[in-house]
């Protein structure tokens, strides 16, 4: 297919996603029960947790793009660290709107400063400005180079947002679905993990689509550098006729 | 807190985070409709 960046395996990962998204829907929305202390706020939950979850996960595969970045000076895995904090920003991002919505009806407030919360704006505020050095009007091997760097204190700033509850005291609830006996009930566990399943098949769509297009802005940005210097050829060819040396 | 209000959050939840996704998706196909015509096929292997 001409003007896209689609293929038949992202084709079928798209339907599969879509399916998904749409048995979540009915799953959260319609079938899953309410919570006996939450009510129906309880089904933020399955938004919430798998957006949050996945955007840690997208992070790591910055922070892992980055080093190999670093390491090998490899354009793949540039792209993929960068268009991988892209999907993250909007997950996280995602998951901040659901927590302070979840937030309002559990706690009474849509923002505290408690320690998870905290932290998450501060993964949030930093991936943003691994965006914006991104953007940085540069040479492309520095930038790259300058965002790999920055993209490294995506790690510890994951590790810690995700080991806030357990290291500090806070609002925000501990963990439950990594216990070995999670206290969740059968019918919104299942809701949970479809949650799970659904936002990572997103994630590896989208990862594939953005990794395209970014290739896709290199080659364009190259293509361009060839016209400039092509034109700088002719301009300098030109002059050398026009002028005569003395 | 009424049940109505919870509803309201949820589906205004769910509402802003399937935009969101809606939002990169769209804009994500409109520019590599856009680079795509900048770009040699032969450069566009995944085709």
């Amino acid at each position: 297919m001409t003007g896209t960046t689609s293929s038949r395996g992202t084709r079928v990962l798209g339907a599969l996603t879509l399916a998904g998204m749409a048995a979540l829907l009915l799953f959260a929305l319609v079938l899953s029960p309410q919570d006996e202390v939450q009510g129906e706020a309880v089904r933020m939950l399955y938004v919430h947790v798998p957006t949050a979850i996945v955007a840690f996960t997208a992070f790591f595969v910055t922070v892992a793009g980055s080093i190999v970045y670093l390491w090998k000076r490899s354009e793949w895995w540039d792209i993929t660290a960068h268009a991988s904090a892209e999907i993250g920003a909007v997950l996280l991002g995602a998951t901040l709107v659901s927590g302070m919505l979840w937030g309002r009806v559990s706690w009474g407030v849509y923002w505290t400063w408690d320690a998870r919360l905290t932290t998450t704006a501060l993964l949030f505020v930093f991936v943003l400005g691994y965006l914006a050095v991104r953007r940085l009007p540069m040479e492309r091997d520095r930038r790259s180079r300058l965002a790999a760097v920055v993209g490294l204190l995506l790690g510890p700033t994951t590790i810690v947002c995700h080991y806030a509850t357990t290291w500090w005291r806070t609002l925000h609830q501990g963990p439950t679905i990594t216990r070995l006996n999670p206290e969740i009930d059968g019918l919104m566990l299942f809701t949970l993990m479809l949650g799970m399943v659904v936002f990572a098949l997103l994630y590896a769509w989208l990862l594939i689509h953005r990794f395209r297009v970014l290739w896709l802005e290199h080659r364009v940005e190259d293509l361009g550098l060839d016209a400039a210097l092509a034109e700088r050829r002719s301009e300098a060819e030109d002059g050398g006729t026009l002028v005569p040396s003395p | 807190m009424s049940t109505g209000f919870q509803w309201q959050l949820v589906l205004l939840c769910w509402g802003l985070v399937l935009v969101a996704i809606a939002v990169l998706v769209v804009r994500s196909v409109q520019r590599a409709r856009r680079l795509s015509r900048q770009v040699p096929e032969e450069q566009r292997r995944w085709m």
